[in-house]
């Protein structure tokens, strides 16, 4: 099966694993909800599936093209979100994060980059797999946890007659959010140590002041903001999920925005 | 230093697409102190020679003039010291956040 196919086959399984969600959110059916789990598998799957395949196919780990990057993204976000899944099941997150799916593979389909893809000798290194594995997965926890605060701000929890458990579930919210936060966070330092060091014996420097790389401590300084935020008398889980949407608007621009930089040009980070 | 060497690698296999990819640079070196030879070493991309305070990187090289390498030449005496501290910022940051789960844990045990 070509990539192009395998694709939609992938969108097509999240697309309906959220239709199936939002049904499961409305009726409360935890047997909807095993369903729509099942239909995101099926699209991680193929997803990834390709990934492996562009893997073998080519002899290099296929994280170097934007469009690369994105099928990676997208293995991220999956696997963090099934295995969260199994932790708090909420069904709307689980249509939300659907939605997210679909953009990300949407876009990959609608800018489909196939052709064979050079790695210039700098990326030859056994640094770059757990450099950029590090870094997407990162990514994708963090992701996940800004799906969460989304619908943590949109459909909030608090006790009513409805929801008499409302308190302890914004509690487990608010927790899992912080969790995923502080998972997000390791893997972004991590990504930051592992990538230095690979400077160090690329380049002869650990830090070169490259617009990705300050982007990427941007990033990281947003979330010891939020670290340090969380201390403060005030702070709730509404200032908690602002914080975590704008640690993922730093991250967007990271990892999308630099290309519209007037450096970006001299940045040996930006996808072309 | 001088430059005895620098060649360009190309994939071995050249497929259709791939026929001007570059797979490295290397440069051969060889280092002489006072006249003589003390070292002869390849440099490559990721490679880099370490010889006595000074490491050599395989920097860059010239499109038009093959035979031109471009090596960069490093003393950076503070560098283990900033490596060492950005590991102890990943341990700081994996201690410290075990630390806080921790107390977090037990205020929602108390509470």
């Amino acid at each position: 099966m070509n990539a192009v196919a395998t694709l939609t086959v992938s969108l097509a399984s999240y697309g309906l694993a959220g239709w199936v969600y939002a049904t499961a959110a409305r009726r409360a059916s935890p047997w909807g909800r095993r369903v729509a789990s099942t239909l995101f598998a099926v699209g991680f799957a193929a997803t990834a599936a390709l990934v492996i395949a562009t893997w073998e196919g080519t002899g290099r780990p296929p994280f170097k093209s934007l469009f690369q990057s994105l099928l990676l993204l997208a293995c991220c976000v999956s696997v963090v979100h099934l295995v969260v899944e199994r932790i708090a099941p909420w069904p709307p997150v689980g249509a939300a994060v659907s939605v997210a799916m679909m953009s990300i593979l949407g876009y990959a389909l609608a800018h489909p980059d196939l052709g064979p893809v050079g790695h210039p000798p700098a990326l030859q290194s056994p640094w770059f797999i757990p450099h950029v594995v590090a870094y997407f997965a990162g990514y994708g926890t963090l992701l996940l946890a800004a799906v969460l605060a989304t619908a943590h701000l949109t459909c909030p929890a608090r006790a009513s007659d409805r929801e008499p458990d409302g308190d302890r579930l914004r509690t487990d919210r608010v927790r899992l959010m912080h969790a995923l936060v502080v998972t997000g966070f390791l893997l972004l330092t991590a990504g930051l140590v592992l990538g230095s060091f690979w400077a160090r014996e690329a380049w002869g420097a650990y830090w070169a002041w490259d617009p990705k790389e300050n982007w990427a401590l941007i990033s990281w300084l947003t979330y010891v903001l939020y670290f340090h935020l969380r201390r403060l008398p005030g702070w709730n889980d509404r200032s908690q999920a602002w914080m975590i949407l704008a640690g993922l608007a730093a991250i967007g621009f990271t990892y999308l925005g630099i290309q519209w930089l007037p450096t970006a040009d001299s940045s040996v980070h930006v996808y072309r | 230093v001088t430059l005895d060497r620098f060649r360009v690698e190309r994939p071995e296999t050249a497929q259709a697409g791939h026929t001007d990819e570059v797979t490295n640079f290397a440069s051969t070196l060889t280092i002489r102190r006072a006249g003589r030879r003390v070292l002869t070493r390849e440099v490559r991309v990721n490679q880099p020679l370490a010889y006595g305070v000074w490491s050599l990187f395989q920097a860059s090289y010239d499109p038009k003039n093959p035979l031109n390498s471009g090596i960069l030449i490093v003393r950076d005496p503070g560098q283990p010291c900033v490596m060492i501290g950005l590991c102890a910022v990943l341990l700081g940051t994996v201690l410290g956040l075990l630390a806080s789960s921790q107390r977090t844990r037990r205020e929602g045990e108390t509470s």
